[in-house]
């Protein structure tokens, strides 16, 4: 047995060379081909902004289909003399999001308008296929105890989003390489740098029908694995140290729910939505003012798909609610 | 605990340097028993008393049957074990399915019933471990077993950690004797034996990981959203979509569940357990009995051994031979799931059985028939037996009636059209690539046996490719979050 070991040591050693060489290859390739928001961010966070009053839009796709240049032509007419940005980004959650929170006080905008949703506040994790008895157990969670530890690494400043979705890339690579074209600098928007929404987000597509309600099912379902309560929702955590960051540099900050439709209502689970008002009420409690908008629009025909807005330029209601809450929150 | 994160791999390595630490036979395999344990206790929590109580209910009642020479008593034992096992299985698998049922027969009949669904958990491997204690019992009610000496010998049989949750389903009589040293021809020696990691083993068991890994991460679960897609509203979509979301769905769940099985044969086989096969190129199958030979290979055994046979097989009449394949198949299909499709697709799989065994009896020189011996009548058999194979799978995969129905009518009679299958293939391209890839690798493995085995004995580097490339085709096609198994959910 004892001469088997430096064969085996061997096998050890060679599975951990596969996996560093896979790992490695893997963390080059992401950091090379995910590096175009990086590349954005950069310019956007080294240009001259001293003489603007800025107010910053943060938040994901949902938060990307707010027409900051409409936006900006309203405040413009009413001379109002503030520039806003929508630093929207494609996918983006609270603790990616913490990861930029220095780049965005570097730049001392006036107000920081966050729009979050169902997705900013999901658990990846699969738990099991039903956890209602982890509702009733007397005994411990031991996988409750693992996120506990896990959950400091937020706070060490590791971008833990970084191998978030390969498969994204991997595959946006391919097809670039396939098919190249220069279609993000073409709809590349001043005040909305890092969003580039497709010609079909223009669309109204989804009506409350059933047809609607079957195609939408399994997309909204597919992104409920598990939303935990503020107290354990490590995206929440999140949040909360964005809030308390921009606070300490005299950043205003208002959070607003994104917008859902009917559809989707009908098919979360109700713990889902008290989940989201728990998170939003917690951090209203801190002195952070909270705007609910994610039941307003549900019964309206403007959706493109269940949780976003669509960009055609008729529909104006939720740029109009975003003109609201900046008026209300600068006057 | 998933076996596709990284809890897993931590879990596994931790078990790993333990079982090499410790030299104490008692102490590795109390150790190991402890870990199986705390495994199935990760995702399971509370409900591991369900596998406790089956543990104890069936070392004891096993002990009393072999103990006593009363044949009334042996048969109350036996229905003890039973009523136990069966009873779990059915009041925490099957009892809103009947509330559903006994409701929806109420309320034809104008009675009023409404009686309120339980909502229980689903816990998870129970139709699994339910049925390897049930073959422990039986096993020794015939004599062919004797009991395990030891509690915990027993509770390790029927938890240990890489098949607990979704099998292969092992008899005691597999494993029991590879907790035992063995000594000359004895099958069962007295001395517990000392887990060792060997060269060998560990390296042929990260190969057979590595494709399991492989199997469900990199295929199953990127062709799943294509398969999910089209069967969530197949309504509107031409036959040639759903004929290619069935053959989608069809190496989906093989790649799943075969991946699993092999996962779990591999993690057996590193800490010195041979667990069986469970899959051997089902999609070659040249009729069902051959398919039931290659698929799912330690259920179809298990029904074959414990309900087919007794039942009678085919020593009696004719029509009871059909009639048990029918009664197994259809008993096969409620064990997946308390739902209506899966019992569709279990009856079909019974059709199939009864049909094929009535030619065979009716024409028995069919089977001997220069064109079924040649290499174009083979092809032809496994073309038409896996039209039949995938056909089945349209019911398994959609619950809902009126897209079942829809499904299965253009799946049978070609429409000629191409509205909907060029828009499928150029928005789902990747997922499309995958299923002709697992195709090629499915036909290179059928042709070149063991490729495994050979890859395992692969030199260093040639090995370290091999992984590499496995590793990386994993992670960049990784799509952020764990994918459950789909036989989780049985």
């Amino acid at each position: 047995m004892t001469q088997n070991y430096p064969k085996k040591i061997s096998i050890v050693v060679s599975v951990l060379i596969a996996f560093l060489i896979a790992f490695f290859t893997l963390y080059f390739f992401l950091d090379i081909n995910s590096g175009e928001i990086k590349e954005w961010e950069n310019e956007f966070y080294s240009r001259d902004f001293h003489e603007q009053k800025k107010i910053l839009i943060l938040g994901s796709s949902h938060t990307g289909h707010i027409n900051a240049t409409y936006v900006n032509q309203y405040l413009e007419r009413n001379q109002e003399g503030y520039a806003v940005y929508n630093l929207s980004i494609m996918g983006d959650r609270p603790q990616q999001r913490l990861g930029s929170v220095d780049k965005i006080i570097s730049i001392n905008p006036e107000l920081v308008i966050y729009g979050v949703g169902f997705r900013d506040f999901k658990d990846d994790e699969f738990r099991s296929t039903d956890n209602e008895y982890e509702n009733t157990s007397v005994l411990p969670d031991p996988q409750e105890f693992i996120r506990q530890i896990i959950r400091l690494d937020l706070l060490s400043g590791y971008d833990l989003n970084f191998f978030q979705s390969p498969k994204a890339i991997t595959l946006k690579t391919l097809h670039h390489i396939t098919q190249p074209t220069n279609m993000s600098k073409k709809l590349f928007v001043e005040d909305t740098p890092f969003f580039h929404p497709s010609p079909k987000d223009i669309q109204i597509n989804v009506r409350n029908s059933s047809d609607a309600k079957n195609l939408e099912r399994l997309d909204i379902l597919k992104q409920f694995s598990v939303m935990n309560p503020p107290e354990k929702n490590i995206d929440a955590l999140a949040l909360k140290l964005i809030a308390k960051k921009l606070y300490e540099h005299d950043v205003k900050l208002v959070i607003f729910s994104t917008p859902y439709n009917k559809v989707y209502f009908e098919l979360v689970p109700e713990i889902y939505e008290s989940n989201l008002n728990m998170i939003l009420d917690e951090l209203n409690n801190d002195n952070v003012k909270v705007y609910k908008l994610h039941n307003k629009y549900e019964d309206s025909n403007i959706w493109t798909d269940h949780n976003h807005i669509a960009l055609d330029p008729k529909i104006t209601i939720f740029n109009d609610d975003i003109i609201k809450i900046i008026l209300e929150e600068v006057n | 605990m998933l076996f596709n994160t990284i809890d897993f791999v931590v879990f596994f390595v931790i078990v790993l340097t333990a079982i090499t630490i410790i030299k104490h036979k008692k102490y590795q395999h109390l150790f190991l028993l402890g870990a199986s344990y705390f495994f199935f206790y990760y995702s399971s929590n509370y409900l591991i008393v369900l596998l406790i109580a089956s543990t104890i209910l069936d070392f004891y009642v096993g002990k009393e049957i072999w103990k006593t020479k009363d044949i009334t008593r042996k048969k109350i034992l036996l229905v003890v074990s039973l009523a136990g096992n069966l009873g779990l299985l059915g009041f925490f698998k099957y009892a809103d399915f009947a509330i559903l049922q006994f409701n929806f027969l109420g309320n034809y009949f104008d009675l009023a019933a409404n009686i309120p669904l339980l909502h229980l958990a689903l816990p998870i491997g129970i139709s699994f471990y339910t049925f390897q204690t049930i073959s422990y019992t039986v096993d020794i009610y015939r004599g062919k077993l004797e009991p395990s000496k030891s509690l915990a010998e027993f509770a390790l049989f029927v938890s240990f950690f890489p098949q607990l949750v979704a099998g292969p389903i092992v008899r005691a009589s597999e494993f029991l004797p590879q907790l035992r040293e063995k000594i000359g021809d004895s099958k069962i020696g007295t001395k517990l034996k000392l887990i060792t990691i060997e060269e060998k083993n560990l390296k042929l068991g990260i190969t057979i990981m590595a494709f399991g890994f492989l199997k469900k991460m990199f295929f199953a679960d990127n062709i799943a959203p294509f398969v999910d897609r089209i069967f969530e509203l197949p309504i509107g979509q031409d036959s040639l979509s759903i004929m290619l979301a069935t053959v989608a769905f069809g190496i989906q769940i093989y790649a799943d569940f075969s991946g699993y099985s092999d996962i779990a044969i591999g993690a057996a086989l590193i800490l010195g357990f041979k667990l069986p096969m469970n899959f051997n190129k089902p999609y070659f199958a040249t009729s069902p009995s051959d398919f039931w030979k290659r698929w799912h290979i330690s259920l179809s055994s298990w029904l074959r051994d414990y309900l087919y046979i007794p039942l009678g097989g085919n020593k009696k009449s004719k029509n009871r031979t059909y009639l048990n394949l029918m009664t197994v198949m259809f008993l096969g299909g409620l064990w997946h799931g308390a739902s209506w499709n899966f019992v569709i697709w279990g009856v079909l799989h019974g059709i199939y059985l009864a049909i094929h065994k009535l030619v065979s009896d009716r024409f028995p020189g069919v089977a001997n028939n220069s064109f079924f011996k040649s290499r174009i009548g083979k092809i032809t058999s496994i073309i038409v037996m896996q039209y039949f194979v995938f056909l089945a799978w349209i019911p398994f995969r959609v619950s809902d009636v009126d897209h079942m129905l829809y499904s299965v009518q253009k799946y049978i009679f070609f429409d000629f059209q191409t509205n909907t299958i060029l828009n499928n293939i150029m928005e789902n391209k990747f997922p499309v690539v995958l299923i002709l890839l697992f195709i090629i690798l499915h036909f290179i493995a059928y042709r070149k046996n063991n490729i495994i085995l050979k890859i395992s004995n692969f030199g260093l580097i040639k090995w370290i490719s091999v992984l590499c490339t496995i590793m990386m085709l994993i992670f960049f096609f990784y799509e952020g979050s764990p994918e459950n198994f789909i036989y989780f959910q049985f």
